[in-house]
């Protein structure tokens, strides 16, 4: 413990880390907190194997008052009625969409991180990308509620999905933002999910083989039998990237149909072609600006300053600066064209928002979200986390307050004066606000709590990396012709190995001694591993791409035959067959059936499902410990002669076993 | 093998210079056109010229852009690629010259100039201000100035870290390229509102300016990669090109090229769906007849056959077909250019003659021939270079 704590002082010493870290030419260990694959198993599990600290149970104490807050507004509401609301004023839905698009724009970070910094290479996304993502499901959860509570009759809130109902042929309508909605969010909550629980599975197995008793079982079940076998590894890092190549649109598209609730209206300051792209950033803004907070937050309390370090704040910062430019000059855009159109409506929608009665917001908005980030331009403000976190904050704040400029402004003075009004929200309104926070932050202390916050499988990869294990010989790559298997003795040989290098090592040794390679286990995914074994490349993308070509031609089928020939309905003037209004929802269907068939292939192809205690290699698979599983083939080594090649290779322990 | 190499590789080498004769006949004859054009037919050559100039310039821009997301990214895998973008800069100023002659033309492309179409148009009277020639001719020195003294200094700072690779090289490189894409994202907006927007001067649309940066994004990028192509089969790269380089530029070009689909479909949806008036006028033209035949045309070139093409890994890294991917968005861009700059000018019917293709074609063998001459004098990146071995056995996981 001692020791862990000097590295933890040593990364939280400021001077040396600043030197080193804006010289782009000199590369330093990105995690300073463990040099070996086991010290990061440890300072993850550890925590959560001991009782909750007095910290943890005075924030879940206070979030849960908040929550209960929240479901006394929520239930005095339904019992009232929606007026209670503020909904019998002109402007209406303002605060419940207002915190449903601040909620669902919280939930764009998660799935950023994990899928798009994975698809552009960023290692630094490893020790953020776990509690990123839970932040998002728990986010969205978040923003689903308000629609929900909107409707009034919560309970009959399964009307908005397309099935066959009693009430005649009437299908949802198609052409509707809010059905796109509908689909997107879900979409994009099943997906982050089930993302966020395959990364989460390696880690658990590794819960698993610490625990004892229930806890076993419980972990042993939700660990779906993984044995850290070397081709569950390369068929689950398949999945990861075919998932993250999947949820980068998903995102993007997530956040322009939440725009398009507002862009397909007719209300100037809402419909403007610029809203999906500019919603889209604005939510990766709000997004970084929440993991930021919440990071800074959870690396002090959870002691994980040597995971967490200043290197990935620091890139955090620079993207938030960068998003934040963005934002400011889609609001510079905005107001130009508002003025260049010359609309009389449009321009007087942001004379209003900028210097109206609500004006002040409009101050807030592009104080807190275009001027303050600013300031993350310098090293200095970059460097201080203090600094970093008010600032973070201030963007959290900003963000609420422009969609809070959007909804509002445009719609307390719309095209009728006479119908003009001011607007301040109900005390059920704040409680309902108030209870989504609760909700939100009881969700992310109960996952601090009994989840690993770090993804310990990849961020093991990047400590080999770093402390120099992990270089792979290119004599490693030794392709070697398989002998027959009728010619194989039945007697397996296990090697034990410290790290991946060594193991890598033996197994060419062991390849070009005709020695069959039965399986490795690994805590980690080995590179090389593949081009080792001389395996061919997993064919999970040929079952993402049939099953997505399948789900966008049903889901432009079934619109296209419930619209306009089962049921054709005139909806605002549009023809029955509206191509571009089909085309969110069919995108949104595809990535839906190409996502959940990709998991469902790696779990049948990897038999994962639902287990007990297993039985592993090694005791330290799932922890510190690579093992190597090879078959005497053809008679050509002893057992003395395996027993030889292991001593060459370093390694740890070994036997023999009979095959079952 | 090794003679059967050079054999092919000289073989090549002699179609690579006579692809280059090629091109430098295509810019003579077209020039020569464009200039007769400006005396015979002046109106239609500057409809040419304005896409010509529009395409040269956002293919010059594409460096720059390219070099400062290189730095900002702290990318390993494309150093010893970088002197593509560099080259590419180079030709910036030409571009701006091209803008110059441009201003020649503004009576015959715009409607806003005219004192007689003012004087009945309330709506353009209030956008005078802005919609001036002399404000018009302002911002466009203007723009091509700030992008000039950027692309000079990007690619200056970018030949001295090749020779020699320092720290503070490393972060003043980094400093000018962040400064350099916060003002290319204002003034990249300006300008593309000023020479194409402002050819509809009623419609208006804040998507505007982010799809054609999308468009630089995806024709930068297959430009980029031609060049790349033809310099490896002429043997002129340093650094060998691996399989690796290219399956990652495969697929960056397919994520901007979906970025372009996504920015115009969201355009022409939210356009389609409220049905505004003033908004419309933009698309009810060029939903008629052969227009809207061009446009379908014009989103199947740029994006879905990239699209279809570069998702398989195997075809985003062979050379042959990521070629062909990148010339099919280079034409997409062209008829991109075509069905903008088309409508407001020649009404419903596509006109389509030497004297709207010369100039367009001129053009773009001008940026090849200028930007294949510069490759040859950028420096290659220094052996000595602390990450160049990462680049040359860069591996794609």
């Amino acid at each position: 413990m001692s020791v862990h704590e000097a590295q933890l002082d040593k990364a939280a010493e400021p001077q040396r880390e600043l030197a080193t870290d804006d010289n782009p030419l000199v590369d330093t260990p990105l995690i300073t907190g463990a040099t070996t694959p086991g010290e990061v198993t440890r300072h993850v599990c550890e925590p959560l194997e001991r009782k909750p600290t007095q910290l943890w149970k005075i924030s879940f104490t206070a979030s849960l008052i908040m929550l209960l807050i929240g479901v006394v507004s929520v239930a005095y509401q339904l019992r009232v009625g929606i007026g209670t609301w503020g909904l019998n004023r002109t402007v209406g839905w303002a605060f419940d969409i207002t915190n449903f698009v601040f909620w669902v724009g919280i939930g764009h970070a998660g799935t950023l991180i994990s899928a798009v910094l994975l698809l552009f290479r960023q290692r630094w996304r490893t020790s953020i990308n776990r509690s990123a993502e839970a932040m998002t499901i728990f986010a969205v959860m978040c923003a689903g509620l308000f629609p929900l509570i909107h409707m009034g009759r919560p309970w009959l809130a399964h009307w908005v999905f397309p099935y066959p109902n009693l009430r005649g042929p009437l299908w949802v309508n198609f052409r509707s933002p809010l059905l796109w909605d509908v689909f997107a969010i879900g979409t994009y909550l099943i997906i982050s999910a089930t993302f966020w629980y395959v990364g989460m599975v390696p880690d658990l197995a590794t819960m698993r083989d610490r625990a004892t008793g229930l806890r076993r079982r419980i972990l042993g079940f939700f660990s779906l039998r993984w044995t850290g076998s070397g081709r569950t590894w390369s068929r689950w890092e398949m999945t990861c990237l075919l998932l993250a190549g999947l949820a980068t649109p998903l995102v993007v598209s997530v956040h322009s149909v939440v725009s398009s609730d507002f862009a397909t209206a007719v209300i100037p300051g809402w419909h403007t072609t610029i809203f999906p792209p500019y919603f889209v950033i604005g939510a990766v803004f709000s997004g970084f600006a929440m993991v930021l907070t919440l990071m800074i937050v959870a690396r002090r309390v959870m002691n994980l300053q040597g995971y967490i370090t200043r290197k990935h704040i620091t890139a955090m910062c620079k993207i938030v600066v960068f998003t934040s430019s963005i934002v400011g000059t889609a609001y510079a855009m905005e107001v130009f064209i508002a003025w260049y159109s010359g609309s009389p409506y449009e321009q007087f929608a942001f004379a209003n928002r900028i210097f109206g009665p609500m004006g002040w917001a409009y101050g807030i908005m592009v104080g807190c979200n275009v001027l303050v980030p600013q300031l993350l331009w310098f090293k200095r403000i970059r460097g201080s986390i203090s600094a970093v976190f008010a600032i973070s904050l201030l963007v959290n704040v900003g963000m609420w307050f422009e969609r809070f400029v959007i909804i509002v402004t445009s719609l307390s003075r719309d095209f009728l004066p006479s119908a003009w009004a001011g607007y301040a929200p109900t005390l059920v309104e704040l409680g309902t606000l108030l209870g989504s926070f609760g909700l939100f932050f009881t969700l992310f202390l109960l996952f601090c709590r009994f989840l690993p916050m770090i993804a310990m499988a990849e961020v093991r990869a990047v400590v080999d990396t770093d402390h120099g294990h992990g270089h792979v010989h290119d004599d490693a790559h030794v392709v070697v012709n398989e002998p027959a298997a009728a010619q194989r003795v039945g007697l397996r040989q296990v090697g034990v190995f410290k790290d991946p290098a060594t193991m890598l090592s033996a197994i060419a040794d062991a390849r070009s001694k005709g020695l069959h390679v039965v399986d490795t286990y690994t805590p980690h995914p080995v590179h090389g591993l593949e081009a080792a074994l001389g395996r061919r490349r997993s064919r999970l993308p040929f079952v993402t791409l049939t099953f997505g070509a399948l789900g966008l031609g049903l889901a432009l089928w079934f619109q296209y035959w419930a619209s306009s020939t089962d049921w054709p309905v005139d909806v605002g003037g549009k023809p029955f067959d509206s191509l571009p209004a089909f085309v969110p929802i069919a995108f949104e269907v595809m990535i839906l059936f190409a996502g959940l068939s990709t998991v469902a292939a790696l779990l049948m192809r990897s038999r994962l499902r639902p287990g007990g205690a297993e039985r592993v290699a090694h005791e330290g698979v799932t922890d510190d410990r690579f093992v190597l599983v090879v078959e005497r083939a053809n008679a050509s080594l002893s057992q003395e002669e395996v027993a030889q090649l292991w001593a060459r290779h370093h390694a740890l322990d070994s036997w023999t076993e009979h095959q079952r | 093998m090794n003679s059967v190499d050079v054999g092919s590789m000289s073989h090549d080498g002699e179609r690579g210079d006579h692809t280059r004769q090629v091109l430098r006949f295509v810019a003579i004859v077209a020039g020569l056109i464009t200039l007769a054009g400006l005396f015979a037919a002046p109106e239609r050559v500057w409809a040419g010229f304005l896409m010509g100039f529009s395409y040269f310039t956002l293919l010059a821009l594409a460096g720059p852009v390219f070099l400062a997301f290189i730095c900002l990214s702290g990318a390993r895998w494309s150093i010893s690629l970088e002197r593509i973008p560099a080259a590419m800069s180079t030709t910036l100023p030409l571009a701006g010259g091209l803008g110059l002659v441009l201003l020649f033309g503004i009576h015959s492309l715009y409607e806003w100039p005219h004192a007689s179409v003012l004087e009945h148009d309330v709506i353009l009277q209030g956008k005078e201000a802005w919609l001036n020639p002399t404000a018009f001719a302002l911002r466009l020195v203007g723009v091509f100035l700030v992008w000039c003294f950027f692309a000079r200094k990007l690619s200056t700072l970018s030949a001295q870290f090749a020779r020699r690779p320092t720290e503070g090289l490393a972060i003043s490189r980094v400093k000018w390229s962040a400064a350099f894409v916060a003002v290319t994202a204002t003034t990249f907006s300006i300008a593309s509102m000023d020479w194409l927007m402002s050819l509809e001067p009623h419609w208006f649309s804040t998507m505007f300016a982010l799809l054609q940066f999308a468009s630089l994004g995806a024709a930068g990028l297959a430009a980029a990669i031609l060049i790349l192509l033809r310099q490896e089969r002429q043997g002129a790269l340093v650094h060998p090109l691996r399989d690796d380089h290219l399956h990652d530029l495969g697929k960056i070009l397919f994520s901007l090229t979906l970025l372009w689909v996504f920015c115009w479909y969201c355009q022409y949806m939210l356009i389609w769906y409220t049905n505004i008036p003033e908004e419309t006028v933009h698309y009810t033209v060029r939903k008629e007849g052969p227009w809207w035949l061009l446009v379908q045309a014009t989103v199947v070139i740029k994006w879905v056959v990239p699209f279809l093409a570069l998702m398989p890994r195997s075809l985003c890294r062979n050379r042959k077909v990521l070629a062909r991917v990148a010339i099919c968005v280079l034409v997409g861009q062209a008829l991109d250019l075509f069905v903008q700059v088309g409508p407001p000018l020649m009404g419903p019917h596509p006109v389509v003659g030497a004297w709207e293709v010369a100039p367009m074609a001129g053009a773009l063998a001008l940026f090849f021939l200028v930007a294949e001459t510069a490759v040859a004098r950028t420096p290659s990146v220094a052996p000595n270079h602390p990450h160049l071995a990462d680049s040359l056995s860069y591996t794609t996981p």
